[in-house]
């Protein structure tokens, strides 16, 4: 019986929010912004669902001895607790994100750059083929035009056309590549909205 | 919105759908479809199994997408490939595990987890923490899902999503503790990264495919059909456009 | 034309038929030998059995019908080699026939009887007989069934034979030879009772032990075996004549009852045999006109007291039972113990029972070999040849020898699990062996090892994380003094744009910020975009911030505050806005693009934001003068680009971003829906340069362009340097070991 029920609303809230967007009917509109509110508010009530679900996971992992998982549940409740009580605009609370997370953050990112220096090491070893050779010359190209390395030779007129040019390169297989994703979200939207596709359903 | 855009939206997003309708049909798939070879597809498969006979697991990274984000297609094409990988790997000894950086997704991947169980004589179903919130932000999501490829015996990762390059620290990672590694994005970066890092990466829409090659539904193979159409519609569309330009501009 | 009666089946086929289309026996050709009116069919036929019977005459001696002329002569010369032989066959029978019983023996109630009680009936047919020999038999066979069936003689209904009585012997012998051949009989042999049964190998039984009713019976050659006939017919007959003397007539079975109509036409189809002169016995003779032939009801034939003739006697009663058992591949209800590589198969015993020494034991195939089980199949207690005697009760009743249901129904039991012994060689039994150990060690768990590193690897990348790390801190160390590289010459037009637009914007314009960028990419965004605020500061510009990520509001709060130190007269409090955190996604952006006041009524100090002085007078984002989106993102800059602005189009918009998203987000400068752009660092740069402002960007554009070449430089020698290490070795090839 859920099944049946859940996909109808599926349907009809989608084909309702679908119209509002084509028609400009106040009607229409008024209740695509009040389906969209609710929308808004359940995927917050999601969230919350989930942040439960990773401090249940983190409760198992502490019960099976893993006492990382602990100083994890710690902190949530320490920062839970603090921005309840001190409020979002309290200097002291704000330390919690420009002390902690942004220095955290921004640590892995910068192992990001290490990872990515590695995995174009190792490109020539995994890749040994045209693609990967493309791959490579490519790689060293923008990242030479973009680093402002020929800062100086831009401003010879021929050259700087010929790196403009090369620079808008990128974005033409990038606007082919995006199209394509565009038609497959398309497709997965109307596979929901027709209800062939049911992930709600559990 | 001009009336001109409403209805050439219109338009397409009824013809979209009707033609997935219509090729979802069994007289349109009398004879089998005939997709292109992928070799991440084929070694995804291959991984499936080896990975089920090693008594390992699978991990399936579900990406930072929001439901109501314009990449939630990236989302929902994944929870399609989860639920395929979830009806093909919840006999093993170790289940499969899904991450995912958004709540929303996350409650999904469970649902998914779940409804991959219905009408199966499979009497344990205990294991509820298969769909997992790894994290908020796209790095804390990227810390999170490190634990658990490091710490659940996973055998192969397979990234689909919304990524951006943090995606890097997934793969090597992967690669570190000798997994396989898929991954498939709509992010450019994503892509870019996934390239360099992992085995066998699929470019560009090839994630939206991954449910017609896996499984055997009907609309999968149709949503792929007519993607396929319109893809050819839209550049002789363009290439239509560039000429008639070029020739206005004379 | 009436249709052919086949003499085996007695079913009907076409006149012209020449084989029984139902049992494939050759029917009679030309004519049908029941039919009274073919005459010349008649006459051939007697011409053959003439023939033949002169040449039987012949051979044996006795006085024979007069033969023909010269073509009998004739057909003797060119007799050919079959014929010779069917007619040897033919007088062999002839002798056996003699010695040979009446075939249908008269119940209780003999042959005086039917004399004494129907003497019209015999002088009717002896009067037939005369008058027409070749129906004399079946007249017989007609009155003798309305003796069985108690009616008056003459009123069964038979078809009246074309044959005449030593023709219908002879056809009788035929049939009986051809019964008795093998052709009758596929796949089977003849047992020392001339019954017959499937072949069974005798060396097989010696392993059971003496078990009567198992009887396997053998394929006994053609020399017959001394003291005994074979006469298959009789057996089965005497065996039903001891269990009649034995067994009462089972009351369902009533003498009375008609006879059914296929034993009619049986009886139609099979003349009675020559009648003989031992007492008790139904005695029929050609045109004697005895009754004819009476079938007795099962279970109810007379035996024992009568004379039997001498062949008959040496038949004993019940010897069956006696005899060595048969034994069944698989006896049901019986255990059998379990095959187990280890213990040896039994060999069969090679000894022979007594009465078959003489007999040389079949060479089976070894395929046939290896499947035959071994006596661990066979159960240790079988029934006795007692159990399956005569039948007590029951539709079988008086009969000896038939399967016994009901005892060894009872001894059936569920059959065991285990497997019966086959032969296993001992290759066989180490793959069984090999297998067994697999399975067993397939059920332990057996624990994944943990992956292991190549050092050399670790080496390498703390190595180049080194180099890159020192690489880079050196410039920052150095501090502002540092003129490692040198500045940027060329400025970007996307850059300068926006500076000009800036530059020229009128005083106390309102700027809607939407700080997008995550925490991780702070450091990049907040440096790039703190020029930015800094000139829009210092245009006493309105700033209205708001963020879709939940710590958007707090990095909003730091930017401000920075830029703020490096505009002393800003006035915050009035010129200055935090809306906070706006859910939602894109879905909350196209609602704040159509109902900014009620999407977001209170900035993140929980303050009514729309009675500020910067935005009271706003009722949507068309009120705004500028739009500056600060993100790193290219897919969240592009949902603001088409999904917000264009419900401002009036509206110039600005983006600040980072290096890695700059060249997917030119092409929207390109085409002017975007007034201007700086992307990363180096824009940044260049945005300071034009402010002559010097800041973060300066401080850290040295170690950036240091950076950029260091990374090239590793990429490429590394790449090299890997590649040429992950070569496969090339070694030289081993010398064969050559030992004598």
């Amino acid at each position: 019986m859920k099944g049946p029920i859940a996909c109808t609303v599926t349907i009809v809230v989608g084909l309702l929010i679908l119209a509002g967007y084509f028609i400009a009917s106040p009607l229409i509109q008024n209740i695509r912004f009040f389906l969209l509110e609710w929308a808004i508010i359940l995927a917050g009530v999601a969230g919350i669902v989930g942040i439960f679900s990773l401090l249940r996971t983190h409760w198992r992992k502490v019960r099976s001895r893993e006492f990382g998982s602990l100083i994890v549940i710690l902190a949530f409740l320490a920062t839970f607790f603090i921005g309840l009580f001190l409020g979002a605009d309290n200097p002291q609370f704000q330390y919690v994100v420009t002390g902690i997370q942004v220095p955290i953050e921004s640590s892995l990112m910068a192992i990001v750059l290490f990872s990515l220096v590695f995995a174009a090491i190792r490109l020539f070893q995994k890749k040994n083929n045209l693609m990967g050779t493309i791959f490579l010359i490519s790689m060293f190209v923008f990242l030479v035009t973009s680093s402002s390395i020929l800062g100086m030779a831009q401003s010879i007129p021929g050259v700087g056309a010929v790196i403009s040019a090369i620079q808008t390169l990128p974005v033409a297989g990038a606007r082919g590549i995006l199209l394509g994703i565009s038609l497959g979200g398309i497709a997965a939207g109307i596979r929901i909205l027709i209800g062939a596709e049911r992930p709600y359903i559990g | 919105m001009s009336a001109l855009n409403i209805i050439l939206g219109l338009f397409f997003i009824l013809l979209f759908a009707g033609l997935i309708l219509i090729y979802s049909l069994p007289r349109m798939n009398k004879k089998p479809p005939i997709l292109r070879k992928i070799e991440a597809v084929e070694k995804l498969k291959l991984a499936m199994g080896l990975t089920v006979e090693a008594g390992t697991r699978i991990h399936i990274s579900l990406g930072n997408a929001d439901l109501l984000s314009p990449y939630n297609g990236s989302a929902l094409a994944s929870l399609s490939v989860l639920e395929q990988v979830a009806v093909i790997s919840q006999l093993a000894d170790r289940k499969p595990i899904a991450t995912a950086g958004n709540g929303a997704v996350a409650v999904l991947s469970q649902s998914v987890f779940k409804n991959s169980l219905e009408g199966k004589s499979i009497t344990d179903i205990k294991e509820s923490n298969q769909g997992q919130l790894a994290g908020t932000t796209p790095l804390s999501y990227t810390a999170g899902a490190i634990n658990v490829i490091r710490k659940d015996q996973v055998s192969t990762n397979v990234f689909l999503g919304n990524y951006g390059t943090e995606v890097a620290l997934l793969g090597q990672t992967s690669n570190q503790m000798k997994a396989i590694t898929l991954g498939a994005s709509d992010s450019l970066t994503a892509q870019a990264v996934l390239f360099a890092i992992s085995d066998d990466p699929l470019i560009g829409e090839e994630l939206f495919a991954l449910p017609a090659y896996l499984g055997t539904k009907r609309i999968h193979i149709a949503s792929v059909k007519i993607q396929d159409f319109f893809r050819w519609v839209l550049i002789v569309a363009m290439l239509a456009g560039a000429v008639l330009k070029f020739l206005g501009s004379l | 034309m009436p249709d052919r009666i086949c003499p085996f089946c007695g079913k009907t086929n076409p006149e012209d038929a020449e084989v029984c289309m139902h049992c494939q026996a050759r029917l009679i050709s030309s004519s049908n030998p029941l039919s009274p009116s073919s005459s010349e069919a008649k006459q051939e036929l007697s011409d053959w059995l003439n023939s033949t019977r002169e040449d039987a005459a012949k051979n044996a001696g006795l006085p024979g019908v007069p033969s023909q002329t010269a073509s009998g002569d004739s057909s003797q010369e060119n007799t050919p080699e079959w014929l010779a032989r069917i007619r040897e066959r033919s007088r062999a029978e002839q002798e056996v026939a003699k010695a040979d019983n009446s075939l249908f023996e008269s119940p209780e109630s003999p042959a005086p009887k039917t004399k004494e009680s129907h003497p019209s009936k015999k002088a009717k047919a002896e009067e037939v007989k005369n008058e027409k020999p070749e129906e004399a038999w079946l007249e017989e066979l007609r009155d003798e069934k309305d003796t069985m069936a108690g009616g008056e003689p003459g009123k069964a209904d038979l078809g009246t034979p074309d044959i005449p009585p030593a023709e219908s012997e002879d056809w009788l012998k035929k049939l009986d030879g051809w019964q008795d051949s093998p052709e009758a009989h596929p796949g089977q042999v003849k047992d020392e009772h001339g019954v017959w049964v499937k072949p069974f190998h005798t060396s097989d039984l010696k392993e059971l032990g003496d078990h009567p009713e198992l009887e396997a019976p053998t394929h006994v050659p053609s020399k017959k075996r001394p003291g005994k006939k074979e006469d298959p017919d009789q057996s089965w007959l005497e065996k039903t004549r001891q269990e009649a003397q034995k067994s009462e007539p089972p009351a369902s079975v009533s003498p009375e009852e008609p006879i059914p109509d296929w034993l009619e036409e049986l009886e139609s189809s099979f003349p009675p045999p020559e009648p003989t002169k031992e007492k008790g016995v139904e005695k029929t003779k050609k045109g004697s006109g005895a009754p004819p032939v009476k079938i007795p009801p099962v279970g109810s034939i007379p035996t024992g007291s009568e004379e039997m003739p001498n062949w008959l006697k040496n038949i004993e009663p019940g010897s069956s039972r006696k005899s060595k058992p048969s034994a069944p591949a698989f006896i049901p209800g019986h255990d059998v113990e379990p095959l187990t590589p280890s213990q040896p198969l039994a060999e069969p015993p090679k000894e022979k029972p007594a009465d078959m020494e003489g007999l040389a034991p079949a060479q089976l195939p070894s395929w046939l070999q290896a499947m035959r089980p071994v006596e661990s199949v066979l159960p240790e207690n079988l029934p006795t040849g007692e159990t399956s005697g005569e039948k007590g009760s029951g539709a079988l009743a008086g009969l000896a020898d038939v399967i016994p249901i009901q005892e060894e129904a009872a001894l059936v039991s569920k059959t065991s699990d285990s497997t019966p012994r086959l032969r296993v060689d001992d290759r066989q039994k180490v793959q069984a062996q090999l297998l067994e150990s697999v399975l067993l060690e397939g059920s332990k768990a057996i624990e994944i090892p943990k992956p292991v590193q190549k050092k050399g690897r670790s080496a390498g990348r703390i190595l180049v994380s080194l180099l890159i790390t020192i690489f880079l801190a050196i410039p920052i160390v150095m501090g502002s003094n540092s003129r490692l590289m040198p500045s940027p010459v060329f400025f970007a037009p996307e850059t300068v744009s926006m500076f000009t637009a800036i530059q020229t914007m009128a005083p106390n314009s309102r700027v809607l910020v939407i700080l997008d960028y995550q925490p991780s990419l702070a450091g990049e965004l907040q440096t790039a975009s703190l020029p930015v605020i800094e000139h829009l500061m210092a245009q006493n510009a309105g700033l209205v911030f708001i963020s879709t990520t939940p710590s958007g509001p707090i990095l909003a709060n730091t930017l401000a505050q920075l830029a703020q130190t490096a505009t002393p007269g800003f006035d915050t409090n009035a010129l200055l806005v935090n809306l906070g955190y706006l859910p939602g996604g894109a879905i909350g952006l196209q609602e704040f693009a159509q109902q900014p006041r009620y999407t977001s009524p209170i900035t993140w100090t929980r303050f009514d934001a729309w009675s500020t002085p910067v935005l009271q007078a706003v009722t949507g984002l068309k009120d705004f003068n500028a739009v500056l989106i600060l993100t790193e993102s290219a897919d969240t800059a592009r949902i603001w680009i088409e999904q917000v602005l264009p419900t401002i189009p009036q509206t110039p918009s600005y983006l600040v971003t980072s290096q890695q998203s700059a060249a997917l987000l030119l092409p929207y400068y390109n085409s002017s829906q975007l007034k201007g752009m700086i992307s990363g660092i180096a824009g940044s740069k260049m945005y300071e340069m034009l402010l002559s402002k010097p800041g973060a960007a300066q401080f850290l554009w040295d170690s950036y362009q240091v950076g950029v070449i260091l990374i090239l430089v590793v990429i490429l020698f590394g790449g090299i340097f890997s590649s040429i290490l992950s070569q496969p070795k090339m070694t030289a090839p081993v010398a064969k070991d050559e030992t004598p």
